[in-house]
């Protein structure tokens, strides 16, 4: 590869993103409005400066669609499910159980837009959560943008070592990292130290957002034992097995608030009246019915507790996994190449979809056989299976266009060398100082991608490199690199997408965005600073 | 009232353009599987032009309405 990297290559790789941040954040435009410009800008900067010729460009888009539509039949079931639960009423059911489990609001908040979200991300991930956790906190009074907002912030802890694992494995695989050796244990400790940081950012913004200083010192105890529980303990588990690590004590803090609910300091009714995430006038989106009598809180789950039995017997049951795993189906693809001689090698089997071991399939039975349940207890009334497969469709069309758009541009940009350029260039200017930004670019690959994995397999090579370059311990720079990228997971545009979609705000994602960069950049460079100080000075 | 009929709106029209990509997708995995430039070519710009409906309707087409 011979790109030059100088500033203006840097200025135009950088300039999609740039452009779509614009576009997003300070002219408040719908990704479905601003992922096409982006996509458009990139596809001039590949052919006019990065050399790239029409096949790449199609190759890359091909590459990208496919990708696109994994992601959007996850979207789909998400939604179905969501319609299913929507249209018997569950969701009031929920709300009013989950209550009386726990009658202190804050925690409720707390347990369904950061614990259970977590559980979701450590069986299922792929913006999973974002689109199952959205509608369920509306289903609680949560108001239509921070029940979006939450979710993104709730899951992205769990973006590395969740879905069993999976974003670690690439990062170690890109690494060169061996499973089990000293290098692979140190950089999961770095990982998982800078990981439980922003896991308790998490749980005291929550916090914050509910009801400032006077939530943040009611939530304190309850948060600092999450935050315990799931960061310490995925720390501990780490240097035990990493495909587990995040799941379990994932698992444990959803008890765990559960059983927080009924002591002193949480068993009783709490709420902070004026809060600005809660809509008291909220009856339900069920047309302000009320919910069935003889449904039980248990009943009103029974969709979500069957996506985790189906999840964890598939993914965890080896001989299972194996047989449902057989079924598999990719795209081959020709080997492009740049007028810089940047090559993408050809591929037999392009990202292969496993349909029967893929978390859409999990939502999918969860869904249908939720229906079939829910029908037969009466709950769903004449008409309403129609309605959900309807309502379900129109609301993942709209986020199509998007999630495709997104995903064509990070292929492009990735296969013309554009991301390439733009790593290359922040290492070459800013010296060992890149140590400071070593996590951001972790959080720039996702939320360029849409996952924490992709962000490892971009980075994670390149990260290996320049710490070897500047001379700095590189178990503590991919420690930072997949860390950046489970924060950059609640910003991703494409993940942001699947929230505002199931939450009926398609179109606000900027307003999303806006708030949670807020957060999320400045503990990056936080994580990046501490890390600067620990291993570069 | 007057129902719109589904086509006619906004998420009518990025359904039909949903579907416009995934003829164009198919396009271009032809042009590709061919080694043939100008299938590529035809299905990429189809591509293009339907990711764009949604900016041009959004901010051309809607405020002269």
């Amino acid at each position: 590869m011979n790109i030059p990297i100088n500033l203006f290559m840097w200025i135009m790789a950088f300039l999609p993103i740039i452009v779509l941040l614009i576009l997003m954040i300070k002219f408040n435009w719908g990704a479905t409005e601003a992922a096409p410009i982006g996509l458009l800008i990139t596809i001039v900067t590949g052919l006019v400066f990065f050399k790239a010729n029409i096949r790449l460009i199609a190759a890359e888009s091909a590459k990208g669609v496919w990708n696109a539509l994994i992601i959007l039949i996850i979207v789909w079931t998400a939604i179905l499910m969501y319609q299913v639960g929507d249209e018997a009423k569950a969701f009031l059911v929920i709300r009013n159980g989950m209550r009386k489990l726990l009658p202190n609001e804050l925690l409720l908040v707390l347990a369904m837009g950061w614990i259970f979200e977590s559980f979701l991300q450590g069986i299922t991930g792929f913006g999973v959560p974002v689109a199952v956790g959205a509608p369920l906190l509306i289903g609680i009074g949560v108001k239509p943008l921070w029940a979006v907002i939450i979710p993104l912030l709730g899951q992205a802890w769990g973006n590395t070592f969740g879905t069993l694992g999976a974003a670690w494995d690439s990062l170690a695989m890109s690494a060169g990292l061996t499973a089990g050796s000293k290098e692979y244990l140190v950089t999961a400790l770095w990982t998982t130290a800078f990981i439980w940081f922003w896991n308790a950012i998490g749980g005291f913004a929550t916090c914050w957002f509910y009801g400032k200083g006077k939530a943040l010192k009611k939530g304190l105890p309850a948060v600092v034992l999450m935050a315990v529980i799931q960061g310490g303990g995925e720390l501990l588990l780490s240097q035990v097995n990493t495909t587990i690590c995040c799941f379990v004590p994932a698992c444990v803090s959803l008890i765990v608030i559960l059983l927080l609910g009924r002591v002193k300091m949480y068993n009783e009714e709490w709420s902070i009246e004026d809060s600005p995430i809660m809509n008291r006038e909220f009856e339900g989106q069920s047309g302000g019915s009320e919910a069935p009598a003889d449904m039980s809180l248990v009943q009103a789950f029974v969709p979500y507790f069957l996506l985790s039995a189906l999840t964890l017997i598939v993914l965890l049951v080896k001989p299972i996994n194996a047989v449902l795993g057989k079924v598999s189906f990719g795209l081959s693809f020709p080997e492009t190449s740049t007028g810089y001689g940047y090559v993408n090698a050809a591929v037999e089997s392009f990202s292969p979809f496993t349909p029967f071991t893929h978390a859409s399939m999990f939502l999918f039975i969860s869904a249908i056989v939720g229906l079939i349940y829910y029908k037969n207890h009466g709950w769903i009334k004449e008409g309403g299976v129609k309605r959900i497969f309807v309502k379900s469709i129109s609301m993942t069309m709209p986020s199509g266009i998007a999630v495709i758009g997104l995903v064509i541009m990070s292929k492009i940009m990735d296969g013309t060398g554009q991301t390439v350029v733009l790593a290359n260039g922040i290492a070459n200017v800013l010296g060992k100082v890149y140590v400071i930004l070593a996590p951001f670019v972790g959080l720039l690959g996702t939320f360029m991608t849409g996952s924490n994995m992709s962000s490892n397999i971009l980075f994670g090579g390149f990260q290996m490199t320049t710490a070897n370059l500047l001379n700095v311990d590189p178990s503590a720079i991919l420690g930072a690199q997949s860390a950046g990228g489970a924060i950059g997971s609640a910003v991703s545009p494409s993940k942001i997408i699947l929230g505002t979609t199931t939450a009926s705000i398609l179109g606000r994602e900027g307003e999303v965005l806006k708030r949670i960069i807020a957060l999320t950049v400045p503990t990056t460079i936080v994580i990046g600073v501490i890390l600067f100080a620990l291993v570069a000075i | 009232m007057e129902k719109k009929s589904f086509f006619k709106t906004k998420e009518g029209g990025l359904t039909i353009a949903f579907i416009v990509i995934m003829v164009a997708f198919f396009i271009i995995l032809a042009g590709l599987g061919s080694a043939n430039d100008t299938i590529c070519l035809i299905g990429f710009v189809i591509m293009v032009a339907a990711m764009l409906y949604s900016p041009v309707k959004t901010f051309i087409i809607k405020p002269k309405n």
